[in-house]
């Protein structure tokens, strides 16, 4: 007889493809019924429009609507969420005792068995993602005035795809860990937020109570939702984020093999008898339920070490991670006499809270005791993402590239503006709100980062020498807007300047800044968004693109002093506004 | 051949330290084409085993193998073996042929003739869900599956039990007729000897994790016998020194005794004694069992008194 020690088997895969085919075809005829329904009621409500605001001509055409790429196919956005009920009724076995012992008794190893099943279940989900992306496309494609972006549609089954794949690989540990049923999902979700939550309660820990620390921005880049394609679906769908963000995307196939992998491990180590029980052994029950807790026990560290101490909000949060310790003991053994046992392992939960609290007041202690001497610098960095320099505008280009990051000068003004930041957190005078991210890269090759606060930054003169000595080159600006800023939002008489004036204004706008004060110039750059300017001032909104290509948007208030400025764009505004009343009129 | 070596099986309990052990570094020999019956009480490890024979269980300690393979992970040892447990499970909203089907498509040597033959030995629809079923057709539908799979071990676990005598019969006289066709070897339990009495070739009674007893099914029957004999003049247990004597009661001029060995050279030195009454009648298996087993300090009737016997 053939051996059959191969990883695959067609037989098992058929098995487990019958096995889903309940759950398959019921999820299939939901996902495929949405996928049709909107394209078709669209072409419906459509099909017998009339543009009422055109007049119908042999010439014109209607209205092309292009498809956001959100908007093509539902079903392909929202099935991979469905994804793991897939995985947890392929691998139900295992929580029975008979059915284990049935598909573990037949002559397959446990690898074959985990592969053609995982198989199996990635076919019917990936197979029902493709059949509603193409048959929602192809009915897009028949609706009448709708461009269908093709590359939008690839974009989405890839995400969707990646996306499936990881919650799988969530499901797949969870089952190959756990025996029943309230365990697995239990885990699931544990498994699937318990390392990005913890990364993140202590980056709120140390935004909230260590703020010259620049981890909390490194947990909000790399431990967004953005990161994780199934939490990142959540945003996009909210916000738009965008699908082709690659390293989510890559992130996510990275994480989901792993998964998988190591899933698989797990199964063809797995004792048979488990099926039924909470976990493999009373000490995995136990690491697990502590596990559970842990996030309970962080947030109330976290509330411990920023908010002010109150009695009752502690009793609450202690009674609360009780409850969950207990709790899940109690829904997944379901035996009393375990919560007595489990009693001691509260401690394990307690060391957990401790070694939070460790990490956070190690970073403390290490972020507040970090000097930085002027002489170990070799160049600074600096990254105005708020008050200081807005990305995207012009000034940020400008410092960017031309100031001079190894200036003894400016190393001396950033090194002391970190002293006087540190010396305020120390003196409870700081706030963290107005600071800046300012690296210092030290000449042993290693880098500092470090928060600063903002107003410091203000008193550099070499910073703000940097930033106000320039102004966009006319080359660089390919629109400039002009408006009044009033008290009505609905009002707010602007000028569009035509591509002849740019030159004239500007020559009129540079010779009149460079001739004003320090503080002037102050007055004019200050103006980084309308919210900041003054009732009644003008705001010069000029577009441009820099030498590197980077599109930026600058906001410059007009000074009192630019006397002859302000009466250009005075005249140019309010003709342009008494224009456009008179043809209303 | 069915070899285990100090097979060691253990489950999780409440305390981590002392593990639940099932069996306690077992050895036994299974030869090829016989039955042979396991007994023992609930608990005494007889399931455990019969899953580690059938490759669900993987053995904490020692070695369980089939024709010299072991059977962990092993798809050819596991090909070779059916395993009918006690507690029979079939898929959700299956029929008999939905199982036959799934039967065939995971075990290579299904035989699609065997199963049609099995089906008209036993009247069984084999369209209607499995689930309807009462618990001994269930049992027939489980026997007719494993039988088509063609396996070279067959293992049934308390399989007659809810099975009407008719049915047993049948039942029985179809895996008989299996073992003589092709030579199969039948593992079955029981908590039942006198269900296993007739049936099996080799008896095993299993006790705490262990093998207390196994020997050949008739030498068990013929190799101990019960004895009634009376003498005109009065005697004691000293007259019978020669005998290989397991127990010995006497009322007056006429005593019991229970002997073990060769029956005719037993008999014939009895007449030789020149008794006035001298009987030899033949001990049950149950009997032969709770003799022997008592021999090793195994109180076999105090199960029985538990009802678990």
């Amino acid at each position: 007889m053939k051996t059959k020690k191969s990883i695959f088997h067609g037989r098992l895969y058929l098995e487990g493809l019958k096995r889903l085919r309940v759950l398959g075809f019921g999820l299939l005829a939901i996902a495929l019924a949405v996928s049709i329904l909107v394209p078709v009621t669209y072409i419906i409500t459509n099909a017998n429009a009339t543009y009422d605001y055109y007049e119908p001509t042999k010439d014109w055409l209607p209205p092309q609507m292009t498809l956001q790429w959100d908007s093509i196919c539902y079903s392909t956005l929202l099935f991979p969420f469905a994804s793991p009920i897939f995985i947890l009724v392929a691998f139900s076995f295992l929580f029975k005792r008979r059915e284990s012992d049935l598909y573990h008794s037949i002559p397959y190893t446990r690898t074959c068995l985990y592969v053609s099943f995982v198989a199996a279940a990635m076919t019917w989900v990936w197979g029902i993602t493709l059949l509603c992306s193409t048959v929602s496309g192809i009915l897009w494609s028949l609706a009448p005035n709708v461009i269908l972006p093709m590359a939008d549609l690839f974009l989405l089954l890839r995400t969707s795809l990646l996306s499936s794949a990881l919650l799988c690989g969530f499901m797949l540990l969870a089952v190959s860990l756990c025996g029943n049923l309230a365990t697995t999902l239990l885990n699931f979700f544990l498994f699937m937020i318990l390392p990005r939550l913890t990364l993140c309660l202590l980056g709120f820990t140390l935004e909230a109570g260590m703020p010259l620390t620049h981890l909390w921005y490194f947990c909000n880049g790399f431990f967004s939702t953005a990161w994780c394609l199934p939490l990142g679906l959540v945003s996009i769908i909210e916000s738009r984020v965008d699908v082709t963000y690659t390293p989510m995307l890559i992130y996510s196939a990275a994480a989901a093999l792993l998964l998988f992998v190591f899933a698989g491990i797990c199964f063809a180590k797995r004792r048979s008898e488990m099926a039924g029980s909470s976990a493999q052994s009373r000490r995995m029950q136990h690491l697990f339920r502590c596990l559970f807790t842990l996030p309970f026990v962080f947030f109330t560290v976290f509330i411990l070490l920023t908010e002010t101490f109150e009695p009752a909000l502690f009793l609450v949060l202690i009674t609360v991670i009780l409850l969950v310790y207990y709790l899940y003991e109690l829904i997944t053994t379901k035996r009393f006499r375990n919560l007595w046992n489990a009693t001691p392992y509260l401690l394990a939960v307690l060391a957990g809270g401790l070694l939070f609290a460790g990490c956070y007041g190690a970073i403390y202690t290490t972020v507040l005791n970090r000097e930085i001497d002027p002489a170990d610098v070799e160049e600074v960095e600096l990254e105005g993402n708020n008050l200081f320099i807005i990305k995207g505008t012009f000034e940020y280009d400008y410092f960017q590239n031309c100031v001079d990051r190894k200036n003894p000068s400016l190393i001396a003004e950033m090194t002391q503006s970190f002293q006087k930041t540190k010396d305020d957190f120390r003196s409870g005078s700081y706030y963290g709100q107005n600071a800046s991210i300012v690296t210092f890269k030290l000449k042993n090759g290693t880098e500092v980062t470090r928060m600063v606060a903002t107003h410091y930054l203000f008193e550099s003169p070499v910073l703000a020498n940097h930033r106000l000595e320039a102004l966009p080159s006319t080359e660089e600006i390919y629109r400039i807007e002009i408006y009044l800023e009033q008290n009505s939002l609905y009002h707010r008489p602007s000028y569009l300047l035509q591509e002849d004036e740019t030159d004239d204004f500007m020559s009129i706008f540079r010779r009149e800044y460079d001739a004003l004060s320090f503080e002037e110039k102050s007055i004019v750059k200050n103006s980084l968004s309308t919210s900041h300017s003054k009732n009644g001032h003008w705001v010069a909104r000029i577009y441009g693109i820099t030498k590197d290509g980077n599109a930026y948007q600058s906001h410059y208030l007009f000074s009192q002093e630019m006397k002859e400025s302000l009466a250009w764009a005075e005249e140019h505004v309010w003709s342009d506004q008494t224009k456009t009343e008179t043809e209303i009129n | 051949m069915i070899c285990a070596k100090d097979l060691t099986m253990t489950f999780q309990s409440a305390d981590p330290q002392k593990p639940f052990v099932a069996l306690d570094h077992l050895h036994c020999q299974i030869p090829k084409g016989c039955i042979y019956g396991l007994v023992g009480t609930n608990g005494a490890g007889k399931s455990t085993l019969m899953r580690l024979i059938a490759g669900v269980y993987r053995p904490v300690g020692g070695s369980i193998e089939i024709d010299g393979m072991p059977v962990w992970e092993n798809p050819t040892a596991k090909a070779r073996v059916m395993y009918i447990p006690d507690d029979l499970y079939f898929l959700p909203q299956s029929s008999l042929s939905k199982m036959a089907d799934f039967y065939r498509s995971v075990y290579p040597n299904f035989s699609r003739e065997r199963y049609r033959k099995l089906m008209r030995t036993f009247v069984l629809d084999e369209k209607a869900p499995l689930s309807s079923f009462s618990k001994g057709m269930r049992r027939q539908a489980a026997t007719i599956l494993g039988l088509s799979t063609m396996p070279d071990y067959l293992l049934f676990d308390e399989t007659f039990d809810g099975l009407d005598p008719v049915m047993r019969k049948l039942v029985k006289q179809v895996i008989y007729n299996d073992i003589l066709e092709r030579k199969t070897t039948a593992i079955i339990t029981s908590h039942s000897l006198r269900e296993l009495e007739d049936t099996c070739d080799q008896l095993a009674l299993l006790h705490k994790g262990g093998i207390v007893f196994e020997s050949d099914v008739q030498n068990l029957k013929t190799a101990m016998f019960k004895v009634q004999i009376a003498f005109d003049h009065p005697f004691d247990q000293s007259v019978f020194a020669d005998f290989d004597i397991v127990s010995y009661e006497q009322a007056g001029s006429v005593c019991n005794m229970i002997l073990r060995g060769d029956r005719e050279k037993n008999e014939q030195k009895l007449r030789a004694m020149h008794p006035l009454l001298c009987d030899l009648l033949p001990l049950n298996l149950e009997e032969v069992f709770l003799w022997e087993t008592e021999a090793l300090g195994y109180r076999f009737d105090e199960a029985c008194e538990k009802g678990e016997t």
